[in-house]
């Protein structure tokens, strides 16, 4: 049985316009992040963890220890925020330094655990450094620092990578990922980046309104959407009625009316990913005969937009609107694509009732 | 459930129970003993014209200061120009400076240029002006500096001409600062004595606070006691005005700097060299009283030959703006505290300026009549603190808000408590706010004239004027100097202060 780091037990709080109202756990030395849209409680609940604002109801455990009622120095989270906070008073030799005041370490240990942070981070050369003349990537990384010298058992990340450009992103990423699987401590992660909370992630959270619309892992979230809301917000998808089955449906006869009747009923509404299409953009060839399987013979494109690896193409089937990913510029104005039965998920209501 | 955090609650708690000892204390015992009088007061129809002419002489006087002064705002918070460093020092040092030594400036212009004999009301009307035009210029300008021009270039790019969306875009923004400005000019107006009585010959002219100093100079106290009701009344009203508008609809976002056209550029160096000559006028004049013969001799004896009572006056005006400017400082560190991080009401901080000199002074010399033991200095010191509060809040309570309460937030995440994580981050940010602070209040109540005369204080600024009326313009002179070399050399350090207070932030 797995060890929780962090438990988040029916905890509550009422802020402003938004009331939250969820529990959750992350297993001991796990990253888990928090995406959701904006005003959704994200941040709060880090603030809630941090002990930096008071639950309503509830608990919170970490490590097994109720920390509900203890004042946030007390806790052993640590929280780096999205304008990361250094204190311009000190460098960023200093700024790591800080938390280790309460350790009453000698001159050399200190100095010694604080270059092995600094090379943790990989900002060697820069211990001297006003906070003035950091750029957002090595202010981060002096939180970061800064945020392990304290030796948490929970380290909180509030949108951390918000203030870089996309490459900047990419590494810095890939690099708390690292620090994080080497150090082994639990971390919570929120993002307003979708791609890059699956990609970072042991565990994702998507959270709506205050409240937990899915938990699972990252592909789960993105495979196995709960709802049109979790499928929607985790990428581009294609969400149409039921009744395009009639219209588009390919399949030997015999089998047809067991799909339309047995499968689907007429209340529900099929997603699927535009990537998971077949595309035929070249007028001429023969499409793939898969089956069954939905096929939007030459659908009106409305849009293409270039996406450097690929364009996203917006097309027209007998006015219902497709999304569909092409490696090459479409040649005409039409376009030819297909879905696999087995790629496609059913709703009802907005909650999936198959997959 | 909640987490206990007594430090919010502690740290600013003895500075609030202590603004408002200071503050109603001697209010309360003042208005009790002089209850009686109030109906008699009240019912007086000069004491009540006099009282309606002193509203309408001080709304005025901001009037034309605010007129003046909101170009000289845009002008500072817009345009680049050279010697832009000097003049805004220069600005925010008439603003401080005490006004008896503006006004005694004023009198020598008038007795040397033949014009003593006009009405005194346009003198001190003049020397009012000076002295709170800077003030707008200050503080509408460095919130001007904060507002982003998208509306006004929108407004242009649809066809409105720039002087109608100065007046229809512009102003209407910019309207909290305009009030807050305002009103606190008026305040100063209305509760203004050191000018009335240096340019006011004698007790001809005289405003409410001037003439309840009078009523309790010649004994009359409790006449004196009910009346200022009357001015801690309106100063209320006009504190009220001053909070209507929060600052918070100011984007801090962005610093605008913008086109200049040929007309705008004649018009800000017109409205520069009459605004130089203007406020170095009183420099000017003063310099050369100070170099004519008899001043230079008297001194250059400064510190020998003056008398007794002068060196005591010094002395004394030095303990009390010392002892005032830490104990204010101390005190408005916290009641910032409170506001910035609790939502403690910024207008409780204000609530001193209601009282004026004339409550503060005379409530203060009633607890010196029940408490004989207590050493009037200490009282004086006490009276200067409860005045000069808010000051000292302004000046920290603008560092205090530009330093993110992330700070606190993350060293407490990271093992520390409230009260380390404010010492070890905050504090140390607020340390040259802190210092400015001190001086400014130093400077400021080294130059008070008001609460020491209704102690009976033997200060500078009541020297100059005793000496004054008693003819001696030589003395008085001397008196006036040494207020402006002490405010220069403080406001000097209070000014380099407030930039790297201003950086930090």
């Amino acid at each position: 049985m797995p060890e929780f780091g962090l438990v988040c037990n029916d905890i509550r709080k009422k802020y402003h316009k938004l009331a939250l109202d969820l529990s959750f756990s992350v297993n001991k030395g796990e990253l888990i992040s928090i995406i959701g849209p904006s005003g959704s409680g994200k941040s709060t609940i880090l603030r809630l963890i941090s002990g930096l604002d008071t639950i309503d109801d509830g608990s919170i455990l970490i490590d097994g220890k109720d920390i509900t009622n203890l004042r946030p120095e007390q806790r052993n989270t640590t929280i780096v925020l999205p304008d990361y906070a250094l204190f311009p008073n000190m460098n960023v030799e200093k700024n790591i330094a800080y938390p280790m005041r309460t350790l009453h370490l000698s001159r050399e240990e200190l100095k010694a655990e604080v270059r092995r942070l600094i090379e943790q981070v990989n900002l060697t050369g820069f211990e001297k450094r006003t906070i003035d003349e950091l750029t957002p990537m090595e202010r981060l990384k002096t939180a970061l620092a800064r945020a392990l010298a304290a030796k948490p058992s929970v380290l909180l990340l509030d949108e951390p990578l918000s203030l870089l450009d996309a490459e900047e992103r990419l590494v810095l990423r890939n690099e708390i990922k690292e620090i994080q699987r080497s150090t082994g401590i639990t971390t919570v992660f929120v993002s307003n980046n979708q791609e890059e909370a699956l990609s970072i992630a042991d565990k994702v959270i998507v959270l709506r309104n205050g409240r937990i619309e899915q938990m699972g892992s990252p592909e789960d979230i993105y495979r196995r959407p709960c709802s049109e809301f979790t499928a929607t917000f985790t990428g581009e998808c294609n969400i149409l009625p039921y009744d395009v089955i009639l219209k588009t449906l390919r399949v030997p006869e015999t089998e047809r009316s067991k799909i339309i009747y047995q499968c689907f009923g007429p209340e529900h509404r099929l997603l699927f990913r535009p990537e998971d299409m077949v595309v035929n953009d070249m007028p001429g060839l023969p499409f793939p005969e898969f089956f069954p399987h939905l096929r939007f013979e030459n659908a009106k494109i409305t849009r293409c937009e270039y996406l450097g690896k690929e364009y996203l193409v917006t097309a027209q089937y007998d006015g219902f609107t497709i999304k569909v990913y092409t490696v090459y510029k479409p040649a005409s104005d039409t376009i030819t694509a297909g879905i696999r039965m087995t790629k496609i998920l059913e709703f009802n209501d907005g909650k999936l009732i198959r997959h | 459930m909640s987490t206990k955090d007594n430090f919010r609650r502690t740290y600013p708690a003895i500075a609030i129970v202590l603004l408002f000892i200071l503050c109603l204390a001697p209010a309360i015992m003042e208005w009790i003993s002089g209850a009686d009088s109030v109906l008699s007061v009240f019912s007086d129809i000069p004491t009540l014209i006099n009282l309606g002419n002193s509203v309408l002489f001080s709304s005025l006087c901001i009037l034309v200061s605010v007129i003046l002064g909101l170009p000289g705002a845009y002008i500072m918070a817009k345009y680049r120009f050279p010697l832009k460093g000097f003049f805004r020092w220069v600005l925010t040092f008439l603003m401080l400076i005490p006004v008896s030594v503006l006004a005694l400036s004023t009198r020598f212009l008038l007795q040397k240029t033949g014009l003593d004999s006009i009405n005194p009301l346009i003198p001190i009307g003049i020397v009012l002006v000076m002295s709170n035009t800077p003030l707008v210029i200050y503080f509408v300008g460095s919130r001007w500096i904060f507002l982003d021009d998208n509306c006004e270039s929108c407004a242009r790019s649809l066809g409105t001409k720039s002087a109608k969306v100065f007046f229809s875009i512009t102003t209407p923004r910019m309207r909290s600062e305009i009030a807050f400005s305002a009103s606190l000019a008026f305040i100063r107006c209305f509760s203004d004595i050191a000018s009335f009585k240096i340019l006011g010959n004698g007790s001809e002219t005289v405003n409410t606070c001037t003439f309840i100093y009078n009523l309790w100079q010649s004994g009359n106290h409790n006449a004196a006691q009910a009346l200022s009701l009357a001015p801690f009344v309106i100063t209320y009203i006009a504190l009220m005005v001053m909070f209507l508008d929060s600052w918070k609809d100011i984007s801090r976002e962005k610093r605008a700097v913008v086109a200049k056209s040929f007309m705008s550029k004649l018009f800000t160096a017109i409205y520069l060299l009459i605004a130089f000559a203007i406020f170095l006028s009183p420099f000017v004049i003063f310099a050369i009283n100070i170099l004519s013969g008899s001043t230079m001799s008297s001194i250059s004896n400064l510190f020998g030959s003056m008398k007794a009572d002068g060196t005591r006056g010094l002395l004394y005006s030095a303990i009390i703006s010392v002892s005032a400017a830490l104990i204010c400082t101390l005190l408005s560190k916290r009641l910032s505290f409170a506001i910035a991080r609790n939502g403690f009401p910024t207008t409780l901080a204000f609530l001193p300026l209601t009282f004026g000199a004339a409550v503060l002074g005379m409530g203060f010399s009633l607890i010196g009549k029940l408490l004989p033991f207590v050493n009037p200095l200490i009282l004086a010191i006490l009276a200067t603190v409860a005045r000069f509060i808010p000051v000292s809040v302004l000046v920290l309570l603008s560092a205090i808000l530009g330093i993110p309460e992330d700070f606190s937030n993350v060293s407490r995440t990271l093992g520390f408590s409230a009260r380390y994580s404010f010492r070890s981050i905050d504090s140390v940010l607020l340390r040259p706010s802190f210092f400015e602070s001190f001086f400014v209040v130093a400077f400021l109540s080294f130059g008070e004239f008001g609460t020491p005369a209704f102690l009976k204080g033997n200060t500078v600024p009541t020297q100059l004027v005793a000496l004054l009326e008693s003819g001696d313009s030589t003395g008085a002179c001397i008196m006036a100097t040494i207020l402006l070399l002490v405010s220069i050399v403080f406001y000097s350090v209070a000014y380099g202060l407030h930039k790297k207070g201003t950086s930090n932030a």
